[in-house]
């Protein structure tokens, strides 16, 4: 295992995190792996038993998530950004034949959520072994996807904030839409013994108020000026339907009463 | 909040005055085009209420999305089968007709319909969950992961409206 004591390989790595970062903030994934190799090759020759491993190091097969992987389990997230970089120069030379073999395991466990908050190291990793990371880019950015997603739906779903992990995440999902559905059935239904008290005037007079009250609220949200009131109104009772049901409701009362 | 894949913010305001205005017109269909005031008739007419709300839900929200597209292909279907049966039952027996309809439809009726599964036992955990989902969630069985959770948070946020606008009908012709 690595050797080097980390207090030297510290210093060095500050200024190569340093450079990097201005590197980075040049240049993009796609760019030619060898240029940065070559900026990486100047800021860690100091290092003696780096040397060695580096040109060989653009044609083998490298899997930097491997290695990430393995040293997010044991380290916290602020030593990442030093260490890592110490144990991957310092893992590489032994680990490049298992390397390939354990990538694809690896890349397909979920122990993943270190690696996306260190986003500069990983673009940095990507251009060097370009061969097999597109495969684990892409997947990483799926997985990304994906995450963005359920943190979308966790604030959607009521409660879940709390909840932590696809699988409870996606059972609250579950339930949820699943109530929403019995809901809608058991509202049906009591619309459907409810609804044949009134006669079909009234549903008239509802449908014609909801037009005249849709057509000012879409206008009103074109000009976007007279959207407040749109809000005013939804804020007066609990939905314009409210009012305008209200409404219908009395004219239909003073029509039952006038008979 | 609308997160930055939904380029299109939908504002919950206007999507409940959408989804009140076309749920109430079809209300107003369900009660004029057939009488059933019959309370053996309840059953049905209930059915065709959810009916009602699903198809406008489908309709606010248009040919964007996959499950507003499955309903409102489901409730096409559903006409095109009732001509038929009509067709049919001129011609042929109406028991055998009328099961088998009964059999599709009952298929079709209940979206809610999940057998209730149980965690499938897999290596990642999640594969019988998703599957649940994919079942609840209409038209989102082929599908990636990402455009499923992409669905269902558009299905959530429409089924979430459409019960308040229901419960706001329920309230409101309940007190009067």
């Amino acid at each position: 295992m690595n050797v080097v004591s980390p207090e030297m390989l510290m210093s060095v790595y500050e200024r190569q995190q340093a450079r990097m970062k201005l590197q980075q903030q040049q240049s993009f994934v796609n760019e030619n792996e060898n240029d940065h190799f070559s900026a990486l090759l100047q800021d860690i020759k100091p290092v003696p038993c780096m040397q060695n491993g580096w040109p060989d190091l653009s044609n083998d097969q490298f899997p930097s998530l491997m290695v990430d992987e393995k040293i997010n389990k044991r380290k916290t997230h602020e030593d990442h950004k030093l260490e890592v970089e110490c144990k991957e120069n310092g893992v590489k030379e032994k680990k490049v034949k298992v390397c390939s073999q354990e990538e694809s395991t690896k890349t397909s466990s979920k122990s993943n959520v270190g690696e996306d908050k260190k986003q500069d190291f990983i673009h940095v990793r990507a251009r060097r072994g370009q061969a097999t990371d597109s495969h684990s880019l892409a997947e990483r950015v799926r997985r990304e996807k994906i995450s963005e997603r359920m943190k979308y739906l966790q604030e959607l779903v009521p409660g879940c904030s709390k909840i932590t992990g696809k699988a409870g995440m996606l059972d609250e999902i579950i339930n949820y839409v699943q109530s929403l559905q019995k809901q809608v059935e058991f509202l049906s239904m009591k619309l459907a013994s409810l609804h044949p008290r009134f006669d079909s005037d009234i549903d008239n007079l509802i449908t014609k108020e909801m037009f005249e009250l849709s057509a000012v609220g879409y206008s009103s949200e074109i000009a976007s000026s007279a959207y407040f009131q749109l809000n005013s109104l939804l804020e007066m009772g609990n939905s314009p339907i409210d009012m305008m049901l209200r409404r219908s409701m009395a004219n239909s009362a003073k029509c039952d009463m006038g008979w | 909040m609308s997160p930055p894949h939904q380029p299109t913010s939908i504002n919950p305001n206007s999507l409940k005055i959408q989804l009140a205005y076309r749920f109430l017109h079809n209300l107003n269909n369900i009660n004029t085009k057939r009488s059933n005031l019959d309370h053996t008739q309840i059953n049905r007419k209930s059915h065709r209420v959810k009916v009602a709300a699903y198809a406008s839900m489908a309709f606010v929200t248009g040919s964007r999305r996959a499950w507003s597209r499955s309903i409102l292909r489901k409730i096409r279907n559903r006409g095109v089968l009732a001509r038929i049966k009509k067709r049919v039952d001129h011609k042929a027996s109406r028991v055998r007709v009328h099961h088998h309809l009964n059999a599709r439809s009952t298929k079709r009726r209940n979206p809610s319909c999940s057998n209730p599964n149980g965690d499938y036992i897999d290596p990642s955990g999640n594969l019988g969950l998703e599957v649940k989902l994919r079942k609840l969630v209409p038209g989102a069985v082929m599908m990636d992961a990402c455009g499923l959770l992409d669905e269902t948070a558009d299905y959530i946020k429409c089924l979430a409206t459409q019960v308040e606008v229901m419960r706001t009908l329920v309230d409101l012709y309940s007190t009067i």
